[in-house]
């Protein structure tokens, strides 16, 4: 695993910016963190990249534990945070030259690894403009491709994409679809049908807690559903676990009784398995409907029902 | 597109052979004991003097990788000061502080026929020691040279980077540090040179060969003092740069930073006039006495006697070493908010 993360928590104050997260994720792919402003991208992303801790949980990066040993992660990652670089007196290549030399490349191969990722981001035609000439989109380029210096196995992109132009957005989702190849990317969008587009993998946040771990192929073929039984939680969340074929199980609301979960599952038939047990068990069943449809149908619908659980 | 990986850096290969021999192979699958890192050496640990070899070469590159990196964060820094035209101003206007200076030196000199080379009222020892454009020139330069180093870079989202960059946070500091000390010590060099140019040249020029040159040298004093002055503007200089530094970590914006830094030079100044009003008011001398035992001025102004203290200058270093840890464990704080 490249990225393990366990009921992560961080609070400031009263407010609990991220509560109880957990996911895994392999060892190359792109994995999107989407949810509305406030819902605490930005604040996993940088306790991942080590800039803030957590106030509980565990964090483990390429087989290193951020508590322990925060430079090794810091090793194996390339982090874009959310404002570009402000080295406005700078120029491109010489920024990007001081970071390779931070992030310990040999001066000797130095040249080479800013060349290559000035490549990656086409940013060589610019490389002798200062920073704080550049638009915001070539800034974020010029982060995205410090954070590419050394080839890191994690990117932790945060809006990676915000304020390039058509063509540069085109580019960048090429680069970060062929970087997946060989790395995990991790990134936060607000751009649903970009994160649709781009990932297999999105992790839903809302309001500090992972709402949905979705897999846009099972999204897609509307293998996974969501059903609202009424049982005790915690055999009814055993019983849906054990079902064949099915990936996650996440506990959506409880009210009066009746539980929501959305369960993903590779095999429309772990939907057919689902209402045969709570017939055979004899637990009320009162929704049970495919999750088939877009990321945005089914974003607005946690968010919603996430909304109507806070009122 | 090439994407070929790079397997490792010279410091990361390094860094992780001493890390995977604690906490497993980089690869190996994240499972709970895989999360133990014993921090010492078991008694039961096997491993040989070869073992002890290869933690001592660890050691040496991580003390190594330290000082490169607070190298870089200094170069870098010097680099972006120079860089910026309002640099240039604030240069300007040291250097015309120190030019004031002198003048009242002169002026000073002008008066006696000779100089009269006594510890007290010696007016170069009062050159180099606290006297009013000096400490009025410490006391506005340190805000305006530590407000850009950490306050700023906050400001300008670039600190999130720095601190995600393989570097531990001390090493930033210390960086930091050691280019802010830097840029004091150039902005306080005129009053070094003045004293030196006084010292070789009698301010008269001669004809040599048709080139018009310096006619001669200047006035004779004893150089001890402008030795200790000069030691002392290091050493008082490296604790008001930590102080600075400090202030800038606890800020997040740059103009929050000055005012907490002018604020602790500010009572730095109150300090060292603290015993005067204390005798005014009859304390006791041992009360006076430990006033001025903390009053930095007062230690510049030992040194610019020619008295060089050893417990002076072991209590600035100690104030400078606390002050940078401080830095690196707070602003990390702020950060968290």
């Amino acid at each position: 695993m490249s990225i393990v993360v366990r009921e992560l928590t961080k609070t400031y104050g009263a407010l609990r910016a991220v509560d109880g997260v957990s996911f895994d994720i392999g060892s190359s792919g792109l994995v999107g963190l989407i949810g509305p402003n406030g819902a605490g991208k930005s604040t996993i992303l940088r306790i991942v990249s080590t800039f803030l801790s957590p106030t509980s949980g565990r964090v483990i990066v390429a087989g290193r534990d951020a508590a322990v040993d925060p430079q090794g992660v810091q090793r194996n990652i390339g982090y874009l945070p959310e404002n570009p670089p402000g080295q406005h007196e700078a120029r491109i290549e010489e920024y990007l030259a001081f970071r390779a030399r931070l992030k310990g490349v040999d001066r000797r191969d130095r040249r080479n690894e800013v060349d290559r990722c000035l490549e990656l981001c086409q940013l060589r035609p610019v490389r002798r403009r200062l920073i704080g000439r550049l638009s915001l989109g070539f800034r974020r380029r010029v982060g995205l491709a410090d954070a590419l210096l050394c080839a890191p196995r994690v990117l932790l992109l945060d809006e990676p994409t915000i304020g390039l132009d058509p063509l540069q957005i085109r580019e960048t989702r090429k680069l970060l679809a062929d970087l997946a190849h060989e790395c995990v990317v991790l990134l936060s969008t607000h751009l649903l049908a970009e994160a649709e587009g781009l990932c297999g993998r999105i992790l839903v946040l809302l309001r500090g807690r992972l709402a949905a771990d979705l897999n846009i192929a099972e999204l897609r073929s509307g293998s996974g559903f969501e059903i609202e039984l009424c049982g005790p939680r915690t055999e009814c969340e055993r019983m849906l676990a054990s079902l064949p074929q099915v990936t996650s199980v996440i506990l959506l609301a409880t009210q009066g009784g009746w539980h929501s979960f959305m369960v993903a599952a590779h095999s429309a038939r772990a939907r057919e398995l689902a209402a045969h047990q709570c017939q055979e068990r004899g637990w009320g069943l009162r929704e049970l409907r495919s999750t088939r449809g877009t990321l945005e149908d089914h974003f607005v619908r946690l968010a919603m029902r996430g909304t109507q659980e806070a009122a | 597109m090439a994407l070929s990986r790079k397997t490792s850096t010279p410091q990361a290969s390094a860094s992780a052979t001493a890390v995977a021999k604690e906490n497993g192979p980089v690869d190996a699958p994240v499972g709970a004991p895989h999360f133990s890192t014993g921090g010492g050496r078991a008694a039961s640990d096997p491993r040989g003097p070869g073992d002890d070899r290869t933690a001592r070469s660890a050691m040496r590159q991580a003390i190594a990788n330290f000082s490169t990196s607070a190298a870089a964060v200094c170069a870098w820094e010097l680099r972006s000061f120079f860089l910026r035209p309002a640099s240039y101003l604030l240069l300007l206007a040291a250097t015309l502080t120190a030019a004031w200076g002198f003048s009242w030196l002169v002026t000073l000199l002008s008066r006696g026929a000779t100089i009269i080379l006594r510890h007290a009222d010696d007016p170069i020892a009062q050159f180099l020691g606290p006297n009013v454009f000096l400490i009025g020139g410490c006391t506005l330069l340190v805000p305006l040279l530590t407000m850009n180093s950490i306050a700023d870079e906050r400001r300008r989202a670039t600190w999130e980077q720095l601190l995600t960059a393989p570097v531990s946070p001390l090493a930033v500091v210390l960086g930091k540090f050691a280019a802010v000390w830097s840029l004091l010590m150039i902005a306080l060099a005129p009053w070094v040179y003045h004293v030196v140019v006084l010292r070789f040249w009698n301010g008269r020029m001669t004809d040599w060969h048709g080139i018009p040159w310096f006619d001669g040298p200047g006035l004779a004093f004893d150089f001890g003092m402008v030795w200790g002055g000069c030691l002392g503007l290091m050493i008082v200089g490296a604790t008001f740069a930590a102080l600075g530094l400090f202030c800038s970590g606890l800020c997040r914006v740059p103009a929050s930073a000055a005012v907490l830094s002018l604020a602790a030079m500010g009572l730095i100044v109150l300090i060292a006039l603290a015993p005067r009003v204390l005798a005014y008011w009859s304390f006791a001398p041992d009360q006076i006495a430990l006033v001025e035992a903390v009053s930095c001025w007062g230690h510049l102004e030992r040194f610019s006697r020619g008295t060089i203290e050893p417990r002076i200058v072991a209590g600035h270093l100690s104030v400078c070493a606390a002050l940078l840890w401080g830095t690196a464990v707070t602003c990390r704080r702020v950060d968290e908010g």
